[in-house]
């Protein structure tokens, strides 16, 4: 085997042992997410406190749901970066798949850093929760610039594979 | 290489570089605004210890840039982070896509992530709490949101390792040919 084909089996092996991390990680993640949320809106629903009886039932498991929001989108961003690691498995390394995957992980992961800052804050208040008060910290916007640019590498590699499939098809 | 398939990628290269301006000024800003957020608590130290020419005034001061640093920490390794990310970014923009410079700050912009994740999360409210004489026992600050960030800057960083794997087969194929 040449040291090309070692080098290629190595990093293989390296996505596949992240696949198998990441199917142990991910049901772990959900569950992390996922039970305290469940646990939250059966408190609120049959043992409301004072503010869920306040806001009624389905505002106040609505508003839980919108504080679970930003935990559920960057969840969904890791999920999304597995067929990135599926590829790379199967050996390919330019993909269109993986650097689709990529862009719509860093998409996820933005998306998650607007709900957390603007889009549920805002709706908790309108559903007559927490007042909403314009709390910005310095280490959110820089991780919201690292999902930015997450996002931005998967677009740049997209076209690039874009370009290099065109480029193969006009040469065949 | 036709001209349909060039301009996408132009345009990608174009948007690479702007987002490389973009990511060096994020981490200036963020440098900037967490020194503005770490001096306050760090002068606060001399408002109830006196600065005097014994081991007490050298404690004090000590202290002092302790909890400066334990402040800024987080932020100023999110800041390199982005840096780091800013020279992907760079790379792309150049037209340098699959090489292993890139590859290599993509690995290690997820890696200071992480480990400013670490910090805001565990290292510096159990620092503080330590400095500031106020508990021994270990802190943590994490946030469902925090787990799905942490997950989400691991898979990255596996992400870049491999990616460098694969640049550094493409670099010894080229060299072949």
């Amino acid at each position: 085997m040449s040291n090309v084909e070692i080098r290629i089996q190595k990093a293989r092996a390296q996505a596949g042992q992240m696949r198998v991390l990441g199917a142990v990680l991910i049901p772990m993640l959900s569950a992390a997410i996922g039970l305290p949320l469940i646990g939250e809106i059966y408190l609120v629903s049959f043992e409301p406190a004072p503010w869920a009886a306040e806001v009624g039932v389905l505002s106040a498991i609505l508003i839980k749901l919108l504080s679970y929001a930003p935990a559920i989108a960057a969840a969904v961003a890791v999920v999304m970066l597995q067929p990135v690691l599926v590829e790379y498995h199967e050996g390919r390394f330019v993909s269109d798949k993986a650097s689709t995957a990529f862009q719509l992980a860093g998409i996820s992961a933005l998306a998650a850093f607007f709900l957390k800052l603007l889009i549920a804050p805002i709706a908790i208040a309108l559903l007559g929760g927490a007042s909403f008060s314009w709390r910005v910290e310095m280490l959110d916007i820089a991780l919201m610039v690292f999902a930015a640019s997450v996002m931005m590498i998967g677009g740049v590699l997209d076209a690039a594979v874009a370009s290099l499939k065109a480029e193969n098809d006009q040469i065949v | 290489m036709t001209e349909a398939a060039l301009a996408p990628l132009q345009r990608a290269q174009q948007l690479a570089g702007g987002a490389a301006t973009v990511a060096v000024v994020a981490a200036v800003l963020i440098a900037l605004g967490a020194v503005a957020q770490g001096v306050s608590p760090a002068l606060n130290v001399f408002a109830t210890r006196e600065v005097t020419p014994d081991l007490a005034g050298v404690a004090a001061v000590i202290n002092a840039i302790g909890i400066f640093w334990i402040i800024v920490l987080p932020s100023f390794l999110l800041g390199g982070a982005l840096l780091d990310l800013s020279k992907v970014l760079d790379e792309y923009g150049k037209g340098q896509f699959f090489t292993l410079r890139a590859s290599t700050h993509v690995r290690k912009a997820a890696e200071g992530a992480l480990w400013a994740l670490g910090f805001k999360i565990v290292g510096s409210p159990t620092l503080l709490s330590w400095v500031t004489h106020e508990g021994r026992g270990f802190i943590w600050h994490m946030e469902p949101f925090d787990l799905g960030l942490i997950a989400f800057a691991a898979f990255v960083a596996v992400l870049g390792r491999v990616l460098e794997a694969a640049a550094r087969i493409k670099e010894e194929n080229d060299e072949i040919v």
